[in-house]
């Protein structure tokens, strides 16, 4: 019973052992690896359990699959785009793929937690793993910046949320959601200060992972050191779990009556800040990896818009359609980026892009097609996203938040036209290198595809998200 | 915050009363020094060389080994304490952790070559 609820974690750890044992035997079975790893994955995608009504530490429901689903997409391009990766930085391919799959298990695992001690394990499973694989690079300095930035302010963040936990702990004596939730709406004898003060920790500390401004300094230099096809699964997968356990932690908190003014406040802010810190400093990048990285964190503030109305049986259909959008378009999209620089030991300069589109033409096309719907223009699922972000905030009164948003897609149009800019209508002055890995050229144009298949004919999804998310 | 008194209390008399006795032994005890005394060791083997030398980095490795495979030893403890009592499911769960976590991790460091200290530099190693 209680297996088949954790099949694909189980499934996953096992592959991972599997591929790191066989690793060691020989150095030339590099191409089994992946295939290994990546079966593996479509094994799990099949054995998701079959949403049920458990109550207890874990929820299986829906919601919880369809973020599973998105996590494991997630895993299956990272998977496909690093196959050249490895050999290319002359590291051992074992340990990525191993670590990469256990870094899935945590996300799986913290998308079911409904306990704080599983969610803190989960939590720390994947961001240790998260931290390794960022700084896989050994050769280059900005990969060991951007691991070393990550690992000590990923720690601190670490010791909040477990400081937190202990507040919440030592007021309700109870570590459960739904028991807390009870204990809070009960509101003996409690310190109400505490819970406010353990509260603000944890959610600083999900704001964090999710790299939302005023949290967010670590992304850029992490993302612009980091792997770059492993960097596809850490600006994606671990920030639509966050979103799902911030959905499934806020009407805990808000079962302490009279409270909804003050957590609407600190999302607003959060949500504001996200969108106008994202999309002005994403204009100043010369580096693309840089660039998306704030347009990352702007992405998360649209995301966050939804959960301003702590409108809990609603607010999660709208975030579930722009992570699907948000993660098949910038996991693809970077890589791209790795497939056209090679290189992952320079910087990856936009102006390097000069001439690409007439080089390789379906690589320079995907991109296009990503940036479109990354900045949020029709017919893509980038728009759709937005539109339903937009569309939910216009329904429940929040006509600021709305404006705000596509004011800053606006400016965000600049920074991504200027990338397409330079793909098509610069000459190039000088040669990029070889040819790349031809998986993360077919992985990305599906990806695209999908991207506009889903962008004309949204209802394919969207339908079964409205009707089945909360 | 009231009831931490005597112990910060305590604490102080403690700090007082040391102070006071290293203050009267440093003004009435009689200081000759001499080379012999000042040497860490009064008593023991006169000091040959330097204590911080360069240690090959395979010692760490050995050492990073030891300290992983200990921590999960320490694991076992309280599972061998409750697993008579409880039922096969903690018992499974159990035995995986050992097979997962010993076998695997040992059979993993042994064909990197984790054991394997002279790899490559024997001759560094003397």
């Amino acid at each position: 019973m209680t297996v088949s609820i954790l099949a694909p974690e189980i499934i996953l750890s096992l592959a991972g052992i599997v591929v790191l044992l066989l690793s060691t035997i020989s150095s030339k079975i590099k191409n089994l690896l992946f295939f290994i790893s990546t079966t593996a994955a479509g094994a799990a995608l099949y054995f998701l359990p079959f949403p049920t009504r458990t109550a207890g530490h874990l929820e299986i429901s829906h919601t919880t699959k369809f973020f599973s689903i998105l996590t494991i997409i997630a895993l299956i391009i990272t998977l496909l785009g690093s196959i050249e990766y490895t050999s290319k930085i002359n590291s051992p391919p074992g340990e990525y793929i191993a670590i990469l799959l256990w870094a899935t298990v945590g996300i799986l695992l913290f998308l079911k937690a409904r306990d704080f001690i599983l969610l803190f394990v989960a939590l720390e499973l994947f961001s240790i793993c998260l931290y390794i694989l960022v700084g896989y690079n050994t050769d280059s300095p900005l990969s060991i910046e951007g691991a070393l930035k990550y690992f000590l302010m990923g720690a601190f963040a670490s010791a909040f949320l477990s400081l937190g936990i202990a507040f919440i702990y030592g007021e309700t004596s109870f570590t459960r959601f739904q028991q807390i939730s009870h204990a809070l709406a009960r509101n003996g004898n409690m310190n109400a200060e505490l819970i406010y003060i353990a509260t603000v920790l944890i959610l600083s500390v999900l704001f964090f992972k999710l790299a939302a401004a005023p949290f967010h300094s670590w992304s850029p230099d992490t993302y612009q050191g980091g792997v770059t096809p492993f960097i596809a699964f850490l600006s994606t997968a671990p920030k639509a779990a966050v979103l799902l356990v911030l959905i499934k932690f806020l009407p805990v908190i808000l079962s302490l009556p009279n409270v909804t003014e003050y957590y609407r406040r600190i999302i607003e802010l959060v949500a504001i800040l996200s969108i106008v810190i994202g999309n002005v400093l994403a204009f100043q990048q010369l580096d693309i990896k840089r660039m998306l990285a704030y347009s990352g964190i702007a992405h998360v503030g649209y995301m966050l818009i939804p959960l301003v109305t702590l409108d809990l049986k609603s607010y999660a259909a709208p975030v579930a359609v722009y992570s699907l959008a948000y993660i098949i378009m910038n996991s693809a999209a970077f890589i791209l980026v790795d497939y056209i620089f090679q290189n992952d030991n320079k910087p990856h300069l936009i102006e390097e892009l000069a001439g690409i589109g007439y080089k390789y033409p379906l690589a320079a096309f995907s991109l296009t097609v990503l940036l479109i719907s990354l900045t949020g223009l029709p017919p893509t699922l980038g728009f759709i996203g937005k539109y339903f972000v937009f569309l939910y905030a216009l329904a429940n009164g929040l006509l600021h938040l709305a404006i705000i948003g596509i004011v800053f897609s606006l400016v965000g149009a600049g920074y991504y036209l200027r990338v397409i800019y330079f793909l098509y209508m610069k000459q190039d002055d000088h040669q990029l290198s070889q040819k790349g890995n031809p998986f993360s050229l077919l992985v990305s144009s599906i990806c695209a595809l999908f991207v506009i298949v889903l962008g004309i004919y949204p209802s394919l999804v969207t339908d079964w998200i409205v009707m089945n998310i909360r | 915050m009231v009831e931490y008194l005597p112990i910060i209390i305590g604490v102080g008399l403690a700090f007082i009363v040391a102070g006071i006795i290293m203050l009267i032994s440093w003004l009435m005890g009689p200081k000759r020094p001499y080379r012999t005394k000042l040497t860490p060791y009064e008593s023991g083997m006169p000091i040959l060389d330097a204590s911080r030398k360069r240690i090959p980095v395979a010692f760490f490795l050995i050492a990073l080994d030891f300290v992983v495979f200990d921590v999960e030893s320490a694991f076992l403890f309280p599972w061998a304490l409750t697993v008579r009592n409880s039922g096969t499911t903690e018992f499974i769960s159990g035995i995986t952790f050992i097979v997962v976590a010993v076998v695997v991790g040992y059979l993993y460091v042994y064909l990197k070559g984790g054991f394997d200290i002279y790899k490559g530099n024997s001759e560094n190693v003397k």
